[in-house]
């Protein structure tokens, strides 16, 4: 038995009627259901709490273990049941929250649906609106948060939203109790009939109206009351699989099948429904919201202005990369060299405990050399790695490597590269590996083929740390400059190289991506720490592993079968049988013995150094000249990648061919350029 | 709307978020709702930064350059859904 409130209304096709009491606070009062809807974190909570204070009831949902919410609120002498729906971002049966709120609504019929929205992104809650406008309860609109919305400099026009929508629309500042009587007001002129309710809902394209027609024709005869036939077979079309099953059920076969039919056809009618429902919101947010102008943008925008401009965004990305390599110098040389010291000692009482104990010449020899001289080595890059991941880590942290890039891609996209190419690429400053094997995300096998021969053009970790410190051996305080130009010398020739072979074996195929850019924010210490740790630990662990390894080996070619005359080694063998060619870049055998390890790991370069001239800081510099020293580091960032990166250049190529002609153009490109940057070093 | 999405990502010619909004006249907010509605039904999808194989490599964690940064492509459904 229910008690009328004023006259009956037919909203939406339902008749809206008040209901008994319900609460104690209700006795003898006509009960006024209120439904609060809503995405999570707007505020709905706040009101609920403000108007029904300690007359709340906590309690499960029937058959689910979501909480439910109820309380009571006395207003002008009625009783207004308040029912606190679960947060929803859509009702689309994604979840069981949604599933409860839409059910609640279409079964219990409240009198009013209170929708809730975060008045700082109203476009974010618009959607559950368009959503609830097409169930059988009428809305009131609440804009909370308007505080906050002002602050973010956002006007809403509320009046102007009220008109364009045709339902309440209540500003409000629920943390200050602000324009919760006007909520109530507004809840109650819809209740009365003083407000003409004519809500404005998003329509669907013409060209899905008759699929629509067709589908409530078939279904009219079934559908059980309280469901709307309208809205079923909207939801139909839009693909709601719980509607679907339930209709399917309800159906008889032909009827089915032809059902299934139209839905198969009509697979993409989603993105014409949805897609008018944002046009939808897109036009309410185009009339009643004021957004600031250019100068009362945020942070995140004006930054953005410039670094992800197309001139002053890659001016910024050089500035970043310089201030990276300058920092990696100016802090971590000082301690890198404490670190050599260390060594030196280590490696001096290593040998003299050994003497002592009378081993053989040769394990003295090993320890101090191979051990101590090759993973030791190795091991004094730490500092200069803590502080480039650190470096990495803040600009990562901040939000500005995202930018980074998006700044690389354009220009990528400027020279003729593939777009999506970018994100294998990208992985690249990390491991070639990976890129390579990145690859896989492009669909296109020849756009693929490309990015996996250009992939070892990125300078990876190991490259970078190799030629930072070779950078600061021959170049002293023009390291960093030497180094930024190394690591621009290799992007430029990826470009060339991406542009010659996209000519040949490329033509054009765009790019399907977008990025979302995260916000700027001040970096966690902490975050950037444990990057920092993680990847040092990595490094450890390499290594101790394939480093270890290599240097043993290296050790041993050089250390037999002249008993430590090196000279006369293995090693010295090799050297000497290709030294004609390091001759053209001003390179003894042992520099180019030293670069051909780096096929094994990158780091092995400075292992080798390490093995074969001890000290090799001091060394190197008294035996290369200029041009020499720069052709040795031009060499070893365009030499070919190493062995892991050409095994997974052969698995994702599947072809020797292919695997061979990119190790082959990096051969060939690290030999003219080297060759190249010596003979006309020498003759300036 | 949607669909003018799905186009314009498969012209290759727009690159961000912000970018897309605004070919499109709409709040990036609104963009974002959209995009997340478009990954929801499996017409786009995240891009994964790195590749099978890398769990146990010692330097994955170097690979990914900012794992904040959110990279989406049309999956086989977005492609046939912009070609029809």
């Amino acid at each position: 038995m229910h008690t009328h409130l004023g006259q009956q209304r037919h909203i939406g096709g339902r008749s809206a009627q008040a209901r008994h009491p319900v609460g104690p606070e209700g006795q003898g009062l006509d009960t006024v259901v209120v439904a609060l809807a809503g995405q999570p974190n707007v505020g709905k909570s706040t009101i609920f709490n403000v108007l029904t204070g300690l007359t709340q009831h906590v309690g499960n949902w029937p058959g689910k273990t979501v909480e439910q919410k109820t309380g009571h609120h006395l207003h002008q002498d009625h009783d207004l049941l308040f029912v606190d729906l679960p947060g929803t971002y859509s009702l689309s049966a994604n979840s069981v929250e949604e599933r409860i709120a839409r059910d609640y609504i279409i079964k219990e019929s409240p009198d009013v649906v209170v929708a809730v929205v975060d008045a700082a992104i109203p476009e974010r809650s618009l959607y559950l609106l368009a959503e609830l406008l097409l169930l059988p309860a009428p809305v009131v609109l609440v804009m909370n948060m308007m505080d906050v919305a002002e602050q973010e400099g956002i006007l809403i026009e509320t009046g102007v939203l009220q008109a364009a929508l045709g339902i309440p629309v209540v500003p409000m500042v629920a943390t200050r109790n602000e324009g919760v009587e006007l909520m109530l007001d507004a809840i109650m002129s819809i209740v009365d009939g003083t407000f003409v309710y004519e809500p404005r809902r998003p329509t669907i394209l013409a060209t899905h109206q008759e699929v629509l027609a067709g589908l409530i024709a078939l279904v009219t005869d079934y559908v059980p009351e309280p469901y709307p036939v309208p809205w079923v077979a909207l939801k139909l079309l839009e693909g709601d699989e719980e509607i679907r099953g339930v209709v399917e059920e309800l159906v008889p076969e032909n009827v089915r099948q032809e059902i299934r039919a139209i839905l198969h056809k009509h697979e993409d009618a989603v993105l014409d429904v949805a897609g008018a429902r944002y046009a939808w919101i897109g036009r309410m947010v185009r009339a009643a919201v004021v957004r600031p102008k250019v100068g009362q943008v945020g942070l995140t925008s004006r930054l953005d202005t410039v670094l992800t401009h197309p001139f002053w965004g890659t001016l910024a990305l050089l500035a970043a990369l310089a201030g990276v390599f300058f920092l990696t110098y100016t802090v971590a040389g000082p301690v890198q060299g404490w670190l050599e010291d260390l060594l030196a000692q280590l490696a001096g009482g290593a040998v003299r405990w050994l003497s002592a104990l009378g081993s053989p010449a040769w394990l003295s020899d090993l320890v101090s050399d191979g051990l101590i001289g090759g993973v030791g080595t190795v091991i004094t890059f730490m500092p200069i790695l803590a502080i480039f991941f650190a470096t990495l880590g803040f600009l990562e942290d901040t939000g500005y490597l995202a930018r980074a890039a998006y700044v690389t891609d354009r220009f990528m996209h400027m020279m003729g590269l593939h777009g999506k190419s970018f994100m294998p690429l990208l992985l690249g400053f990390g491991c070639n590996v990976p890129a390579v094997l990145g690859a896989r995300i492009i669909e296109s096998p020849r756009a693929r083929l490309l990015t996996i021969l250009l992939a070892p053009l990125v300078p990876c970790a190991a490259q970078m740390a190799v030629v930072t410190i070779l950078g600061a051996a021959f170049f002293g305080n023009a390291a960093g400059v030497v180094v930024w130009s190394l690591v621009a010398l290799n992007l430029v020739a990826l470009a060339a190289l991406g542009v010659v072979l996209n000519r040949f074996v490329l033509k054009g195929e765009p790019a399907v991506f977008i990025m979302e850019l995260p916000l700027y924010h001040l970096p966690n210490t902490r975050t950037i720490g444990l990057y920092v740790w993680q990847n040092i630990v990595a490094f450890l662990q390499k290594a101790g592993s394939v480093i270890l390894v290599a240097s043993l080996v290296v050790w041993f070619l050089s250390y037999f079968p002249a008993a430590g005359d090196i000279s006369q080694s293995y090693m010295a063998r090799l050297g000497r049988a290709i030294e004609p060619l390091g001759r053209l870049m001003g390179l003894p055998w042992p520099v180019l013995v030293a670069l051909l390890t780096s096929f094994v790991a990158k780091e092995n370069t400075i292992a080798t150094f390490g093995v074969l001239y001890g000290d090799f800081k001091a060394v190197l510099p008294t035996l290369l000249s200029g041009p020499a020293a720069l052709a040795l580091l031009v060499f070893q960032m365009l030499f070919v990648p190493c062995l892991a990166t050409v095994a997974v250049m052969k698995q994702e190529s599947g072809s020797w061919k292919w695997t061979a002609i990119g190790v082959g153009l990096l051969l060939v490109l690290s030999l003219v350029a080297g060759i190249a940057v010596y003979q006309i070093g020498s003759l300036l | 709307m949607l669909k003018r999405i799905l186009r314009m990502m498969a012209m290759g010619e727009i690159q961000t978020q912000i970018e897309l909004a605004t070919a499109l006249d709409v709040p990036e907010p609104l963009l974002s709702q959209m995009v997340a509605q478009l990954a929801s039904q499996g017409y786009l999808t995240r891009a994964v930064m790195g590749a099978d194989g890398c769990e146990g490599c010692s330097l994955h964690m170097q690979c990914n350059p900012d794992r904040r940064l959110r990279i989406w492509t049309l999956t086989e459904k977005g492609q046939r859904a912009v070609a029809s």
